[in-house]
């Protein structure tokens, strides 16, 4: 197995790999000496550059870093009665910069708490009202996405999308 | 309800302690390099084109052999290179229309969406499949050679290689994880008797290109063809043909058995049994089953109309010797070779060549077999990869391919041989990169393959609605 060792919290931050067999040490390298938070054991060096394989079936799952990595947030939706959104709406935990859509079901994410708000296309000059990861996807958000979710639904299909 | 749930795996020790831990975990020395790097790089030969930037996250690079190698025109390595934290970008496999019949990387590619502006960035070829013979009427159908899913949906058996499993791709989250992979799929009765499955989408009695099971002999050896008399084989709901009748292979006695067949519907109940099979159509969500020999008996005593028929099938990495769970988040992709493991090439890769001749010097032969792998580089990025000609086919020996791979300029970890020769096909967009190679009523095209590895959109805005 590879060993990945980990500066930031959650498989985030900088990092290092170590090839099966091999070892590395960490007492001179001042990045890495004393720095460590964590680390793991995968079969293939790549997976040491993501941290999605955190995320449990049947969730949606969010990202503080990019590619699943950093702190995760599982999500358990909701039924909303005044939207009736079948989602959730976040709390004080940094907004995502990448998500895993792990359902059976599509997911349109909002920049508001209220299943709601939008982003503006330059390039259109039109509005976004929803961002969506299809069942299954797992994604990096990119701009003018990436930080600014606050709630998420799920959805059959995406024309339900606010 | 808001459940968060940080993940730090050390959270009970300080983080003195944890580098301690994971020092003596180590054994903490100087750091090894491992094996020696090869005096001269194979890409020494080769020329780097420029990188074209294809959408953000994804790069295709073309090296150009500067002094072609006993052949008269000049060889292309062409490498996509995907960058899942520059970009909304995945890495999926698919099958086209259905999983029954074959159609080119184009067709297959704008299968992938209705939506233009999100087809897929790039993709390639994908696993090896043989072709059935068109016997009794049928359509001339493809059958995946070893362990192949799409969104969970398994489409067909590992090849039983002596129990060793066979090399494959599990794409999930982004990236190719590698690995030799085997299947356990079983059919459960009412009762809770469980029978083998021996194998998805395909004519029971005649299994094409590697033995699923100990019960397959070997009939023909090339292409190589083995005959199993008592089959159970599941077709799923996405099959997309009418299941075969008996007789698709005179020369297969086992697909003349007339056999059983059994319809089941989307919740797993039975709706029609019957003496015989072929001409059906997979209901929507539901699969059929058809037996031979001692596998229609089992049918015909376990499964009636009204009962509940379970499939139990599980993917297993023979390698880590575990389970890998089948979710939608799951596709496979496999072949027989893995080029790359951990930055080597493998003991075991043999220098496997279908089509040789000549080379310009009269006297060495060179290989013409084209090439296309997967693999992940020393950034953690999906690559894309195909070796052939520029205008004709053209390619090289597996171990010469692997060493190409191989070179530090490339910097690939882990890399998994796809289907080659004529199937090697590499697209951007709508445009193709690699030659036709197959000839159809006199006009050079290119293949009709089983599947396709791409990198699509992993998400997008939705503008708001008038």
């Amino acid at each position: 197995m590879w060993a990945c060792a980990y500066v930031g919290a959650g498989y985030g931050g900088l990092f290092e790999t170590v090839k099966p067999g091999n070892a590395d040490q960490y007492t001179t390298d001042p990045r890495f000496t004393g720095t460590l938070s964590g680390h793991k054991l995968v079969p293939s060096r790549a997976l040491c550059f993501t941290g999605y394989e955190r995320c449990p079936d049947d969730h949606v799952c969010t990202f503080k870093e990019p590619n699943g990595r950093g702190a995760m947030t599982v999500h358990v939706p909701t039924t909303d009665p005044a939207t009736r959104s079948h989602g959730t709406s976040y709390g004080a935990e940094a907004a995502p910069r990448s998500a895993w859509n792990r359902t059976k079901k599509h997911v349109c994410f909002y920049p508001q708490p209220t299943f709601t708000g939008t982003w503006d296309d330059p390039a259109s000059l039109r509005e976004f009202g929803a961002y969506v990861i299809l069942r299954g996807d797992s994604t990096t958000i990119p701009a003018p996405f990436s930080g600014t979710f606050r709630s998420h639904e799920l959805v059959n299909g995406t024309a339900e999308c606010a | 309800m808001r459940v968060t749930r940080p993940h730090l795996p050390m959270k009970s020790r300080t983080w003195v302690a944890a580098a301690a831990a994971l020092g003596a975990a180590l054994a903490l020395t100087t750091s090894s390099s491992g094996a020696a790097e090869p005096a001269t790089s194979p890409l020494a030969a080769w020329t780097a084109g420029t990188p074209v930037t294809v959408a953000a996250g994804v790069t295709r690079t073309t090296w150009t052999e500067t002094t072609p190698d006993n052949r008269a025109k000049a060889r292309a390595l062409q490498i996509v290179e995907i960058d899942p934290v520059a970009g909304a970008v995945t890495l999926e496999s698919a099958i086209g229309a259905n999983d029954s019949l074959a159609e080119t990387l184009t067709e297959q590619l704008a299968k992938v969406t209705p939506v233009t502006t999100r087809h897929p960035w790039a993709g390639v070829n994908g696993g090896l499949f043989q072709r059935e013979p068109a016997g009794a009427g049928a359509e001339s159908t493809i059958v995946h050679t070893s362990v192949t899913a799409t969104d969970g949906v398994l489409h067909s058996a590992g090849c039983w290689s002596g129990g060793k499993g066979s090399s494959g791709a599990v794409i999930q989250y982004g990236l190719p994880y590698i690995t030799k992979l085997s299947t356990r799929l079983n059919l459960v009765a009412p009762s809770g008797t469980t029978v083998r499955i021996d194998d998805f989408n395909r004519a029971p009695g005649r299994v094409p290109h590697c033995a699923r099971d100990t019960d397959d002999v070997l009939v023909t050896a090339s292409p190589p063809v083995y005959t199993d008399p008592s089959e159970i084989v599941v077709f799923t709901h996405d099959y997309g043909a009418p299941v075969p009748a008996p007789g698709t292979d005179p020369g297969v006695a086992a697909t003349m058995d007339e056999g059983f067949e059994v319809v089941v519907d989307a919740n797993g109940v039975v709706t029609r049994t019957r003496e015989g099979r072929g001409g059906t159509l997979v209901p929507a969500g539901g699969r059929v089953i058809q037996g031979i020999g001692t596998g229609a008996q089992w049918l015909r005593d376990h499964l009636v109309p009204g009962s509940t028929a379970t499939i139990d099938q599980k993917l297993h990495d023979v390698t880590m010797k575990r389970d890998i769970p089948l979710d939608a988040s799951v596709d496979v992709v496999s072949s027989f070779h893995q080029l790359l493991r951990h930055g080597d090439i493998p003991a075991e890769l043999p220098n496997s060549c279908s089509g040789t001749e000549t080379g310009t010097d009269g006297t060495t032969l060179i290989c013409t077999d084209s090439r296309t792998a997967l693999g992940t580089n020393v950034r953690g990025r999906p690559v894309l990869v195909t070796l052939t000609g520029q205008d004709n086919e053209d390619g090289d020996y597996l171990q010469s391919f692997a060493a190409l791979l191989n070179s530090p300029e490339l910097g690939i970890v882990d890399a998994l041989n796809l289907d080659g020769g004529g199937s090697t096909t590499l697209q951007t967009g709508t445009q193709v990169h690699t030659p036709p190679t197959d000839l159809k009523d006199g006009t050079r095209v290119h293949r009709e393959v089983a599947d396709t590895v791409y990198t699509g959109v992993g998400g997008y805005g939705l503008y708001v609605k008038p």
